[in-house]
């Protein structure tokens, strides 16, 4: 990242307390997100996310397998992000020297992501719910790979999910023979029709920055080198919070950070639409091609 | 996922991944031989019997990869032992020479002496091409059928890349694609602007004298560029320019950089020159105006004067003898720039011309394009006069400066500061190149349709500057004649 001088500093400062940002976007606007779907045909359901510098790549796969034990009716969901070395040159200097330092944001991500769309340990409050997943109870179930690739980024990445659950569409399965007791029943995958996935219920990551003593969304990296801290929220349609994770930078009264979460939930509303408008447009594209 | 060792054959691989992401090219590409999978961009695309390769392991193949002969390939799990893996001892991928739009990169090794590896600035590159070619020994063919499968591939992302990253509608793709072929037929110099890429033929009366400059070479009796880039032609000389070029300097340039390092006696600033630029504290004027020899105490306070990450603005005095560049910022025109916006666009958008200062007057802003594509937007600066800074009032300075911290720029000045850095931005996507006149033109369009300022950004403006400047210049062709 270029540092910046302080009369730069000192100019963003200035743009975000009087709502001008350097490109001109007022503080809750999002820069345009662009949107292709279908990019990688092997999968049952991907995505490709570019928002300003940060290039994300997402896709679902779905197999078919066993239920846990302890969880007979409900399916199992994998969540993970890798960022690639390429994403940002400070993940290669990272690597060179000790280990992998894409990693430990890759972690970061996939767990941030786990906790605010499985929810907690019994799966109350699942963004996806498993239950849905379930194809013979307690023999069969659908495992979903939910995988994510970060190509480039800048700046903390919180790429907002439904998109790519939302082009999924699992196969629907028909089960061939009744069998008794432990055996396995077989299963055909039928593979014209599928059935959509439900997305109502899967939230968005909205990430606050907060500069000074003003709240921007979708910062960039000039605009986050100021930041005092950012927090980032998942928010659902209904305007429930499924996770707040704090990343970094100096400590926060709690008061602020109440505050964060209804400037989340505002901005949120404004995100799932356009990001609702952009999957329409690109699933409607991806049906003319 | 298979194991394509496990039948214990050893494989060649070279591999040359797309690093540039542009997808779709799976459906352009079906030329080369077959047995051999695509990756691009981490998206496998099975080809013959081989494997398909999910999400996870492209990740790890993603940057480059280098595979030893003689080992097997393991596809399918995380690749870390030092054998198996792709990676060398630094993380880096396949090691070839690199080249960098003509500059080298440093610490990459030639290996095999295939293509590029581009770790290290891999933004640099036009692309770094890495392709796994999995297949058995046997089958492997000589390199020259690759290099023109490689040829078509970088030929095809070029012309990808030429399009804008912007989404385009229907009419918009239409009504762009109008005016970029309306201003190629205005362009005087018909075939000049050719793009091409490496092992093209560059176009040549090959009975007239030429001289080949940078980026080609003789081959078989025929001119062939070296690199990716658009074939430029001065005079006699045919040259090829690659699209990411570094700048390239020249005494008497009007540049502005950034200061990394506070040295002794000097600073280095960057200035995306292959090398940082010195400017040294003898060719800086002294905040009192006094002509003096620098003291010790002057050069112990050089951060009072630059510090480090402060944008400077200056002149290339010379080149060392070791290629290096030195400034002077001897006038008063010449300093740091503070209260304002930097800029990065591709150095060969700003020609030289008379002034490289502007100050708008209209909107009270200064311009400052600086030759090596950095340009600097800015609130008006009266070009100070000496002031008196001793060390007892320094303190008394940074009390000001305090001060100053607390006024922030007005609404209207900013706005306008953010008009212009976006209609810069617009004009750099475009591929115009930056003028004052341009750029202000483009500021007045956008007001005048009263286009919100981000909404500059966005596809509908770009379309608009396209067209306003095929409009423009076919007026100037006309007044012409």
């Amino acid at each position: 990242m270029v540092g910046l001088s302080v009369g730069e500093k000192h100019f963003i400062q200035g743009g975000i307390a009087q709502d001008l940002r350097s490109d001109g976007r007022k503080r809750l606007t999002y820069r345009p997100i662009y949107v292709e779907t279908g990019v990688i045909p092997q999968a049952h359901g991907s995505e490709r996310v570019r928002l300003g510098a940060t290039d994300v790549i997402a896709s679902v796969k779905a197999e078919l397998g066993k239920p846990s034990a302890l969880q007979p009716d409900k399916g199992k969901i994998a969540i993970y992000v890798d960022c690639s070395p390429t994403a940002a040159p400070m993940f290669e200097v990272v690597f060179a020297l000790a280990g992998r330092g894409g990693e430990e944001l890759s972690t970061e991500l996939s767990l941030a992501l786990q906790r605010c769309l499985l929810g907690g340990k019994s799966g109350a409050g699942a963004g996806i719910d498993p239950a849905s997943l379930v194809v013979v109870e307690g023999k069969v179930c659908w495992d979903l790979y939910i995988d994510g690739l970060v190509i480039s980024s800048e700046g903390i990445c919180s790429m907002p999910l439904p998109l790519l659950l939302s082009n999924t569409g699992i196969p629907k399965v028909d089960v061939e023979a009744e069998t008794k007791g432990d055996d396995q029943p077989e299963v055909s995958i039928s593979d014209e029709e599928f059935l959509q996935f439900d997305t109502s219920g899967i939230p968005v990551v909205v990430t606050i920055t907060k500069v000074g003593r003003h709240y921007i969304v979708d910062a960039t990296s000039e605009e986050e080198s100021q930041m005092c801290s950012a927090v980032s929220i998942s928010v659902n349609r209904k305007g429930h919070i499924c996770g707040v994770t704090k990343r970094g930078g100096a400590g926060l009264d709690p008061s602020i950070i109440l505050d964060m979460i209804s400037v989340a939930k505002h901005a949120s509303e404004q995100l799932i639409n356009k990001l609702a408008s952009e999957i329409a447009a690109a699933e409607a594209s991806e049906e003319e091609s | 996922m298979k194991r394509l060792g496990s039948n214990n054959r050893y494989e060649d691989s070279y591999q040359i991944l797309l690093a540039n992401r542009e997808d779709e090219l799976e459906t352009k590409i079906g030329t080369g031989p077959p047995k051999m999978p695509l990756i691009l961009d981490g998206i496998a695309v099975v080809v013959g019997k081989h494997v398909l390769l999910g999400n996870k392991t492209n990740t790890d193949l993603i940057g480059g990869r280098y595979f030893n002969k003689c080992y097997p390939v393991i596809v399918g799990g995380k690749l870390n032992s030092s054998f198996d893996t792709p990676q060398d001892n630094d993380g880096h991928g396949t090691h070839i020479l690199s080249t960098d739009g003509g500059n080298s990169i440093a610490n990459t090794s030639g290996f095999g002496g295939l293509l590029w590896s581009g770790q290290v600035k891999i933004q640099d590159l036009l692309m770094v091409l890495s392709l796994t070619l999995l297949h058995d020994r046997s089958q492997l063919e000589p390199a020259p059928w690759l290099w023109s499968f490689l040829a078509k591939l970088s030929s095809t992302t070029i012309k990808k890349m030429r399009g804008l990253q912007l989404p385009l509608s229907q009419t918009q793709r239409i009504r762009l694609q109008r005016a970029f072929e309306k201003l190629q037929s205005l362009s005087s110099k018909a075939n000049s602007d050719a793009s091409v890429t490496v092992a093209d033929t560059i176009p040549v009366n090959y009975e007239d004298a030429f001289l080949k400059g940078h980026g080609t070479t003789d081959l078989n009796g025929e001119l062939v560029a070296t690199v990716c880039g658009v074939v430029e032609r001065i005079n006699k000389l045919v040259y090829v320019r690659g699209l990411r070029a570094r700048y390239k300097p020249e005494v008497g340039d009007i540049v502005v950089g950034r200061v990394v390092e506070v040295a002794q006696k000097r600073w280095r600033l960057e200035i995306n020159f292959s090398q940082d630029a010195v400017l040294m504290l003898s060719s800086m004027n002294m905040p009192d105006g006094i002509q003096r020899r620098r003291t010790a105490l002057d050069e112990l306070n050089m951060r009072g004067i630059f510090e480090e990450n402060d944008v400077v603005c200056a002149e290339v005095r010379n080149f060392q003898h070791d290629g290096s560049l030195q400034l002077q910022a001897r006038s008063q025109k010449y300093g740091k720039l503070e209260k304002g916006q930097l800029l990065i666009v591709d150095p060969y958008l700003v020609k030289k011309s008379k002034s490289h200062f502007h100050h708008l007057e209209h909107f009270g802003i200064d311009l400052i394009l600086g030759r090596n594509g950095f340009i600097w937007v800015g609130e008006h600066v009266e070009t100070r006069d000496s002031m008196a800074v001793d060390q007892a009032n320094s303190s008394e300075q940074s009390m000001v400066l305090e001060e100053k911290n607390q006024t922030h720029t007005p609404l209207e000045m900013r706005q306008n500061i953010c008009r212009t850095a976006n209609a810069v931005r617009v004009l750099s996507t475009l591929g115009f190149s930056m003028d004052a006149d341009l750029i202000m033109e483009t500021v007045e369009l956008s007001s005048s349709l009263k286009i919100d300022i981000h909404d500059m950004l966005g596809s509908e403006f770009h379309v608009l500057v396209a067209e306003r400047e095929a409009e423009r210049r076919s007026l100037m062709g006309k007044r012409r004649r």
